[in-house]
């Protein structure tokens, strides 16, 4: 779904790739919360609470909120930048390694969470930084894969848009099979993803602890996973493709020499 | 209407002034977990926002007791707030000792209260945090819907020291 080559995506994909992604954010985003009090995106509070602190004179507060959200960016920049970059040489290494960057976050939020986390401010303040980059990553990866189509932590923006898609349905201006038409169903996808996700997450941390990020890291090397299998069985469909045309170039090869008067068997 | 260069240039640093000068600001400030610790002697508590005029038997944030869980009490209370998570809170009725934590931005404080019944885990929102003033929000919640403000006013370390509190006039 992440690592496929553009021309072998179809919309199923593109619905998977926006649903599975969006519980991972809904999942992560709601641990966050019951962790740290703190959302691992929601940038639009974030600013707002910028110019709340600033007001207040708590410069320290507005410092860290400002961090928060140039991790944020920080991590679409990193996301996009790989793919791009990185990708331009090795496509499907250009496409994993964000994700796996992600999973590595998510891994070592879960490991420091269990294993070393006091819940001094300062490591409450780190984590969620680091929270905050992987899902700026996160989205970061996923729109630049999907080109714009899914944003799975930004959920004003499609709130917006499903707003304005239920108004274009009540009035019957929504064609059936149209590119509308398959934005809206992606949107609910995500956004009941999202919500299904958090719910899930909650109930895990709420037992589990912070071992509940491992499942996020999960799924997604989950999807990367299932990327590498689809791309294993699509070689093996074209072996005998390739081993088919291979006997043939031999064989062109063979009449060729024929055909300029070398003596053969039958002569 | 044309600009002259100077201005340009100097909209083009803004942003970027401004950022060091948040920077600059906020290097010099003290960190909330290092404003918090300390003794402090509550000196006002309110209610606020309630949807609807309090019943007799609310006194203070003092609330009745469910069967099925015990909510806060905080009432004319000192409290000793160390530097390593550790909170002393001094009441009518004698002494809890708990930890404190300060979460999100600092701008949540939890407290814990173990006893050998149960434990008890209290979230406040600070509202104001500063070197003589704390003010805590505390959502009553499920059956009175409202916001209590518990007001602290920093206190001389030798208050915190002695367990007996004062009434409450």
């Amino acid at each position: 779904m992440i690592v496929l080559d553009d021309s072998r995506r179809n919309p199923s994909f593109t619905l998977w790739l926006g649903g599975t992604t969006a519980g991972v954010a809904g999942l992560v985003n709601v641990c966050s919360v019951i962790a740290f009090f703190a959302f691992a995106s929601n940038v639009t509070g974030h600013v707002a609470i910028v110019a709340q602190e600033l007001v207040s004179g708590h410069f320290h507060q507005v410092a860290v909120v400002v961090t928060w959200v140039a991790t944020f960016m920080g991590g679409a920049f990193t996301g996009n930048f790989l793919i791009t970059a990185v990708g331009s040489r090795a496509h499907r290494l250009g496409r994993a390694a964000p994700v796996l960057l992600e999973i590595g976050v998510l891994v070592l939020v879960g490991w420091y969470g269990e294993v070393h986390y006091t819940e001094t401010l300062t490591e409450t303040e780190y984590l969620v930084g680091l929270l905050l980059f992987a899902m700026g990553l996160h989205n970061g990866t996923v729109a630049t894969v999907s080109d714009g189509a899914v944003k799975t932590t930004h959920l004003t923006g499609l709130a917006t848009s499903l707003g304005m898609e239920l108004s274009l349905l009540a009035q019957g201006k929504m064609v059936k099979g149209s590119k509308q038409a398959f934005q809206m169903k992606l949107h609910l996808v995500i956004l009941s993803w999202y919500l299904g996700g958090g719910i899930v997450g909650a109930a895990l941390f709420l037992r589990a602890g912070f071992v509940t990020f491992f499942a996020g890291a999960s799924v997604l090397a989950g999807i990367l996973a299932s990327d590498a299998f689809a791309h294993y069985l699509e070689r093996r469909r074209a072996e005998p493709t390739r081993a088919l045309a291979l006997l043939r170039t031999a064989s062109d090869r063979n009449e060729g020499t024929r055909s300029i008067g070398r003596p053969t068997r039958d002569d | 209407m044309k600009w002259p260069p100077s201005v340009l240039n100097a909209c083009r640093r803004a942003p970027a002034l401004a950022a060091l000068a948040l920077v600059v600001a906020s290097l010099g400030c003290e960190r909330p977990d290092q404003t918090l610790v300390g003794c402090w002697r509550q000196v006002d508590w309110r209610y606020e926002r309630m949807d609807e005029p309090l019943p007799r038997w609310f006194d203070g944030v003092r609330l009745r007791t469910y069967p099925d869980r015990d909510l806060v009490v905080h009432e004319a209370e000192r409290w000793d707030v160390g530097p390593r998570g550790a909170v002393r809170i001094a009441r009518r009725d004698g002494e809890a000792q708990g930890r404190w934590r300060l979460k999100g931005r600092g701008h949540v404080l939890t407290l814990r209260f173990a006893s050998s019944e149960s434990e008890t885990f209290e979230v406040y929102d600070v509202k104001e945090l500063d070197a003589r003033r704390l003010e805590l929000n505390y959502d009553i919640g499920v059956e009175a819907r409202g916001v209590a403000r518990l007001s602290f006013e920093r206190a001389p370390a030798r208050a915190c020291v002695a367990p007996s509190p004062e009434g409450r006039s």
